[in-house]
């Protein structure tokens, strides 16, 4: 464990990625949240009165799967890029998002959750992701190094290609 | 979907959470750059879950 003899720049910086890793769970449970109410009330504007609601088989998982992906995406992404972290340790971090969101997916795509033509329109924003990621490691040993902008770019990218699982 | 199914898929993402705010948390505190074992790591499950994706790909029909 870390000793923090002096209250210098090393406490500072954990401090506030302990700050920003609280607000990234608390960013996600919101997001989480949202989309699961948003879920409840698409499904029971859809009931009938009259009849007894009931919930389709495959609703629990086109719950929770998106759910999962909206937390694990905003956690990554904002803790890849608000924290006061090396531009290496930023894009491996976006990475990861991007492996757990195509995780997701894959678990869905196996559920049965996600058809034919929502597999197209998830391979699309997949490619633009994993090509922007690339493009942002490959420049971190040139002459001109990722700015932040163009890293909150392939966060962006990445955030996309999660919401594209939650249509 | 079953209880189990269910579990095991957050289990799967709280994993995945934790991995991720572990390396920054590493990465930061230590004000370093990822290890190439690092980076090799993420790489490589990176590449598996590609793998694992396009081999769900849509089978191509022709009339």
């Amino acid at each position: 464990m870390a000793e923090f003899t002096t209250p210098g720049s090393d406490y500072v910086t954990t401090l506030l990625a302990g700050i920003g890793s609280a607000a990234a769970g608390l960013t996600g449970l919101i997001i989480a949240v949202n989309s699961l109410l948003r879920r409840v009330g698409s499904n029971n504007a859809d009931a009938q009165p009259t009849t007894v609601a009931r919930v389709p088989s495959k609703a629990p998982a086109a719950v929770f799967a998106p759910t999962i992906v909206a937390l694990i995406a905003s956690l990554a992404v904002f803790g890849g890029v608000s924290c006061n972290a090396t531009p290496t340790t930023k894009i491996l971090a976006l990475r990861e998002a991007y492996t757990a969101t195509l995780n997701t997916a894959v678990y869905a795509r196996q559920q049965g959750l996600i058809d034919d033509a929502q597999y197209h329109t998830i391979e699309q924003r997949r490619i633009i992701a994993a090509g922007m990621l690339d493009g942002l490691e490959a420049s971190l040993n040139t002459r001109l190094p990722p700015t932040p902008g163009q890293i909150v770019a392939a966060a962006d990218a990445v955030a996309a290609f999660g919401e594209a699982i939650n249509p | 979907m079953t209880l189990a199914q269910l579990i095991l898929l957050a289990s799967a993402a709280a994993d995945g959470a934790v991995k991720i705010a572990a390396l920054l948390e590493r990465c930061i505190r230590e004000n370093r750059d990822p290890t190439p074992a690092e980076v090799a790591e993420v790489k490589a499950r990176q590449a598996s879950a590609e793998i694992r994706w396009a081999d769900l790909a849509p089978k191509e029909v022709n009339p």
